[in-house]
């Protein structure tokens, strides 16, 4: 190497645009739209001026930043292909129509309150509903116009859909199964309800760095997955102090994931709310809002490591200590959730079961919510897994409720590929899809079954349309991830990239990538049957899909996720 | 707007990025790598894994390192590798040219 010295330069050390540290000049386009108006108080705008003159009457910064405070997000337009996810200008991308998205917190809802929702899905949103993998449920093909309409009726029972998008805390995770499982810590639905009631909707937390995700749960087998949330409170039992919660901060995946941390500190349930205020509070003031991919919790939380950020939220920003608590037990399942029947503390059950891929038809939810009614008390609940869950059913009815819901395509005893697969929303309504998703993950659920019949273990096949991860690709057994790939004809095709091995709970790791591989999205049943053999032949006793593909040296990963000569991706 | 690649990558070219792009995008010259800004979808998945924190976003770009965004576009051009939009690196291979201006750059 010459000596040339100054050729190389190091950027100043940039200031990350932190409220705390004196930076309130905006630094993003984000930023500077959220300061130069309140965005909750575009819900206003939408009734006075938008709903009744039309699309064209909203302005650009409402439609693309401050809608989403109320859950709006215009769709893709129909056609855009994936190739032009990241060049296309606005307009081009974004359709008239609209993504409403509704917060269920806790994921409870009563038989009038799911009526509503479907009554919407039929009328407005052309029958469809998306259970999302965050308890809520999102509608899509809504026009401006019939926004009021649906705000009332939604609003009228008790649902919202304020600050379900947005720089703001998001629909809080809650066990579907909280109050009546027999197999949970403590139930959280009062520290949810008590958030939900005096925070969500204020302007105290309606402008913070980005969005912040919050999970409160005494579940036992952990069915809200703590470890991926901005702020979690998990049940635990403190051997003086009795059940409450363990504090966990920091987590995310997208395209830099990183799991939450605990801070040691056991918060008693009454406390919970004033907690989660504080270290919310904390992220408004010290949260980075310089890049928006730098703006996540996550960030601060990794400079900072988990002793500081619990110093400084004790002394600065809850004025008290906090007692040292205990750590929860691990989840004793690898698939986190509550399909099937299980026991309720009443002797009464609960009937999970799972739609395709969480995608589910406006009709079909009345109908639940009737069967609900029928059945049990009405109470049905979204689980973070992209599935339901009708609660108070008598056991003795029970079978006649399952075969109500297969008669529906819902299935309480569904094959694995069923139970475990998910996706997301996809290039058919989302501007950030690089590729097709609910429907190659349902033609993938359908395959998977009719070819390994025998398959009888729990798999997690997650199915994104981009790296931001919102059906979590890097905690799948196998995440698939959008991608194009050129033919040699020349034109591109959706294709996906694998992760492989993905776990939570004891020894939790991210999935690892399968290097090399890019298989073409039809070929994705191919692969993963051939997947699945290799690894049924080749698994140790006791093992599952993620220990025996974590017992892989990189080079062993490499050869078992290679297709074969002549298999899928082979042209 | 895309990603741009700037100076650290300068005769480092770890290539993790080129395995974590999903549309394939990241182009290999001899010296440093470059995104083509109408094949990125913006999608951010290169950044975490660049050992030398050499990608931004365009409107992200260091002050310093602003210039990057034109080489970036650039790079694909007639007047300098012809490349255009090829839509996708693999078929490509890397190439023997780096823009002008990379290829000037003293070496550390």
């Amino acid at each position: 190497m010459t000596d040339t010295a100054a050729t190389r330069r190091t950027p100043r050390p940039r200031g990350e645009g932190q409220w705390a540290l004196g930076y309130h000049e905006p630094l993003n386009a984000a930023e500077q739209i959220k300061k130069e108006a309140e965005p909750l108080d575009v819900r206003e705008r939408i009734e006075r001026i938008f709903a009744p003159g039309g699309f064209r009457t909203i302005g650009k910064q409402d439609l693309r930043s401050r809608m989403r405070w109320w859950g709006l997000y215009t769709q893709r337009r129909q056609n855009v292909p994936g190739e032009r996810t990241g060049s296309a200008e606005s307009e081009e991308l974004e359709d008239e129509f609209f993504m409403m998205r509704i917060r269920i917190d806790g994921g409870r809802m009563s038989a009038q309150q799911l009526r509503a929702i479907a009554w919407a899905s039929e009328r407005y949103g052309r029958d469809l509903a998306d259970i999302t993998d965050r308890q809520n449920v999102q509608l899509h093909w809504i026009r401006i116009e019939d926004v009021p309409a649906i705000f009332e009726r939604l609003e009228s029972t008790g649902l919202t859909t304020t600050e379900a998008c947005g720089d703001t805390p998001r629909v809080i995770l809650g066990c579907p199964l909280a109050g009546v499982t027999t197999d949970e810590v403590l139930d959280a639905t009062p520290e949810i309800r008590a958030i939900h009631e005096r925070f969500i909707g204020t302007t105290e937390f309606s402008n913070l760095p980005r969005k912040y995700k919050t999970s409160i749960s005494g579940c036992r087998v952990h069915c809200t997955n703590h470890e991926l949330n901005d702020i979690a409170f998990v049940g635990v039992e403190h051997p003086e102090l009795g059940p409450g919660y363990d504090l966990w901060v920091g987590g995310g995946l997208s395209t830099n994931p990183m799991f939450a941390v605990r801070l040691g500190a056991f918060v008693a349930p009454g406390n919970v709310a004033d907690v989660w205020s504080g270290v919310t509070s904390l992220f408004r003031e010290y949260g980075y809002r310089r890049s928006r991919n730098r703006a996540r919790l996550k960030f601060l939380v990794k400079d900072w490591g988990a002793a500081k950020v619990r110093e400084v939220l004790e002394t600065e920003f809850l004025r008290a200590r906090l007692p040292d608590g205990p750590a929860p037990a691990p989840s004793a399942l690898s698939l986190r959730d509550h399909v099937g029947v299980h026991p309720q503390k009443d002797g009464r059950v609960c009937v999970g079961f799972a739609p395709r891929a969480g995608r589910i038809a406006g009709h079909q939810l009345r109908i639940v919510a009737d069967l609900a009614e029928s059945c049990g008390d009405g109470r049905v609940a979204a689980t973070a897994q992209q599935k339901l869950v009708i609660l108070d059913v008598d056991a003795a009815r029970a079978d006649e409720l399952i075969g109500r819901l297969e008669a529906l395509d819902l299935r309480a005893r569904p094959d694995p590929f069923r139970k475990g697969m998910m996706a997301c929303t996809g290039i058919e309504f989302c501007k950030l899809a690089i590729g097709e998703t609910k429907g190659r993950a349902a033609w993938l659920t359908e395959e998977l079954a009719a070819r390994l019949p025998d398959f009888d273990e729990e798999i997690r096949i997650h199915v994104n349309g981009c790296p931001n991860s919102c059906t979590r690709f890097q905690v799948a057994d196998i995440g698939l991830m959008s991608a194009l790939q050129v033919r040699p004809d020349g034109t591109k095709s959706d294709a996906f990239l694998v992760h492989l091995g993905g776990t939570m709970g004891d020894g939790s790791a991210f999935g690892r990538k399968a290097k090399g591989v890019k298989i073409y999205a039809e070929h994705a049943a191919d692969y993963i049957e051939e997947l699945l053999r290799r690894y049924r032949s080749r698994r140790g006793p006791g093992d599952t899909f993620s220990t025996f593909v974590n017992g892989l040296d990189a080079e062993g990963l490499s050869r078992f996720a290679l297709p074969s000569r002549g298999g899928p991706n082979r042209e | 707007m895309a990603y741009v690649i700037a100076e650290p990558c300068i005769d480092v070219k770890d290539r993790a990025c080129v395995d974590e792009c999903p549309v394939d995008c990241i182009y290999e010259g001899p010296r440093m790598l470059y995104i083509q800004p109408d094949e990125c979808v913006d999608c951010d998945a290169c950044v975490p894994v660049c050992p030398v924190t050499a990608i931004f976003s365009e409107d992200d770009t260091p002050t310093e390192w602003k210039p990057f965004v034109e080489i970036n576009a650039q790079y694909f051009a007639a007047d300098v590798t012809g490349l255009g939009s090829p839509g996708g690196a693999a078929q490509v291979g890397a190439s023997a040219v780096d823009h002008p201006t990379v290829a000037a750059w003293a070496a550390e």
